[in-house]
């Protein structure tokens, strides 16, 4: 027996039942989404090969194209707040003593399933009784129909979805940053380096990385946002906020299995393509820091 | 005051312990306003202008709650999170421990294929994967459930890359004693990949108990629904019914929070170590 073989038997046991997983639950549903959606596929109808019919229409539709800017709107404001956010209690965790309170506490939006994390900004958002217009009301400002505009729902939901998720940040930062040797922020201070100088300089630099994992897994989960949509603004006011899986979603639910394919694999060819872009983007900072 | 250099700088900022003021703010009055209202009675939930405090405190909305169909959700919750979380960690620490200790042929490209596999949105599997199980039998069905959510990418990173951190002299040496591969995973790897273990425990503990659209979507009787489909569906014939939704939403936290509490001592040198850093 050759060597790369024996190779090869010693860890198919190991790796057989996540391959088979994976082939069944990830990659056969993959080539089924592809089969689905060269095919015209409604209900009362016989299933019938389509071509790329189904991309032609869902590309010239308006509603995709709402969708897509929405999902891409929704990713690239989301995102960086979500960093930022999370770099502030990452840095807040480091500083204060009493961290295992804290941290628990921090992390409490996060352990809320999406569904009761968007029912519960419903309640504080709401137009007659919410505590939002409440306070605003309290210093004298007129109350906000928060979902009345898709330029108000989308505030709100980038909101709670940051409120959500900053916390995911926050932890794998705060992980990096209990990785910087002591020794190097005080060898600055002695140097004179100020607060800011120290955070542009070393821990900015350091976290970077991290920041680029954390960023990477929060933009492909930002662009198959579903949950939250379905419960705040149910894709609304107009369509407005309509994410890509949701209309995927709802072309599934009509019976239009080929329109609703070819939305899925549209949406993960923009996933792949921006977690490409983002990979090439930032290689060169990344590495230069690692 | 103690100093712990290691622990980090105590700091000398005002300006810290208010940005840590203000982050508790934003984080915790969402909840409070949540957990106020569910011991509100119902005239007062949505009074205006608002109550901040009840006027009396009611724990009606938890006793309708138990005698719900939710407590039974809870139960079905706890089965299918226990079930998908232990299968997470076997599998993909085996997987894990191919990928970081042993050489075969194929070994990189077949972990880049895994990873792109991440990007692959759930809506988009979700059709084919519903057939494939009304093809085996499965709908409706605790395993129907657990199993599609088992492989996961995440974990499959996680415990490759903190298992690389594990010298190869300590297998080496267990080898020489004439430990089995078996029994060198079992009794040596997985005691030292515990602070991987229980970032896993954390993160997927809370991925499937807070897993909606699928368990909607599988789950046709109301007696099997999960906690958040569960809660769902607890939106009222004549609108929502806050108190009960919130009482629930506090209910729901109550896991999760206790299993982070459990793993939060190892989770963190989980993280660090494992080279999150990318």
């Amino acid at each position: 027996m050759s060597r790369p073989r024996k190779y090869l038997l010693r860890v198919l046991p190991y790796l057989f039942p996540l391959l088979l997983l994976l082939g069944l639950f990830a990659a056969l549903p993959v080539l089924g989404t592809i089969e689905n959606s060269f095919f015209r596929d409604i209900p009362f109808l016989p299933r019938h090969w389509a071509g790329f019919e189904n991309y032609r229409a869902i590309l010239s539709s308006s509603d995709f194209r709402k969708s897509l800017c929405f999902t891409l709107l929704f990713t690239a404001v989301s995102v960086p707040i979500e960093i930022v956010l999370g770099y502030v209690y990452a840095l807040t965790l480091n500083a204060v003593s009493r961290r295992r309170l804290l941290q628990a506490v921090l992390l409490l939006p996060w352990a809320l399933p999406l569904v009761v994390a968007g029912r519960l900004w419903q309640l504080d958002t709401d137009y007659h009784s919410g505590i939002l217009n409440l306070l605003l009301t309290r210093f004298g400002f007129e109350p906000v129909n928060w979902l009345g505009t898709p330029a108000r729902a989308f505030t709100l939901l980038v909101v709670a979805d940051s409120w959500k998720t900053a916390p995911f940040v926050a932890i794998i930062l705060y992980a990096a940053l209990t990785t910087i040797p002591q020794s190097l922020y005080e060898q600055a201070s002695v140097d004179g380096a100020g607060l800011l100088r120290r955070f542009l300089f070393i821990t900015l630099p350091l976290t970077l990385p991290s920041a680029f994992v954390a960023g990477l897994f929060r933009s492909v989960d930002a662009l198959r946002i579903f949950d939250l949509v379905f419960v705040l603004t149910h894709g609304g006011p107009g369509g407005g906020t309509t994410s890509l899986s949701l209309l995927a979603y709802r072309y599934y639910l009509s019976g239009d299995f080929g329109t609703g394919g070819a939305v899925s694999v549209l949406l993960f060819a923009v996933a792949f393509l921006v977690s490409l872009l983002l990979v090439r983007l930032l290689r060169a900072p990344t590495e230069a820091a690692v | 005051m103690r100093t712990d250099s290691s622990e980090g700088r105590r700091t000398d900022f005002p300006l810290l312990y208010a940005a840590a003021t203000l982050c508790l703010i934003i984080t915790v009055a969402p909840f409070a306003w949540m957990f106020l209202s569910s011991i509100k009675p119902t005239s007062e939930i949505l009074k205006m202008p608002p109550v901040w405090l009840p006027s009396t405190i009611t724990f009606e909305h938890y006793r309708r709650l138990w005698s719900s169909a939710f407590a039974s959700s809870m139960v079905n919750s706890a089965v299918v999170s226990i079930s998908i979380t232990l299968t997470t960690i076997l599998v993909n620490s085996m997987a894990g421990f191919a990928f970081a200790k042993y050489r075969f042929p194929g070994r990189e490209r077949l972990f880049t294929l895994l990873l792109a596999t991440m990007m692959i949105p759930g809506q988009v599997t979700m059709i084919p994967v519903f057939i494939l199980l009304k093809y085996l039998g499965l709908l409706n069905s605790y395993t129907g459930l657990v199993l599609p959510g088992t492989a996961s990418v995440f974990a499959i990173f996680l415990m490759r890359q903190f298992m690389m951190g594990i010298p190869d002299s300590v297998l080496e040496a267990a080898r020489l004693d004439g430990a089995s591969e078996p029994r060198l995973f079992a009794q040596i790897v997985l005691p030292l990949a515990m602070p991987a273990i229980a970032t896993l425990v954390i993160f997927t503990f809370m991925a499937s108990w807070n897993e909606f659209l699928w368990a909607l979507i599988i789950m046709l009787d109301e007696s099997k629904y999960t906690v958040p489909v569960a809660l769902a569906a607890l939106n009222g014939q004549y609108g929502t019914d806050w108190g009960l939704l919130m009482a629930g939403s506090v209910v729901t936290i109550l896991p999760v929070l206790g299993v982070f509490l459990l793993m939060q001592k190892h989770y963190i040198r989980g993280i660090a170590t494992s080279g999150l850093k990318g």
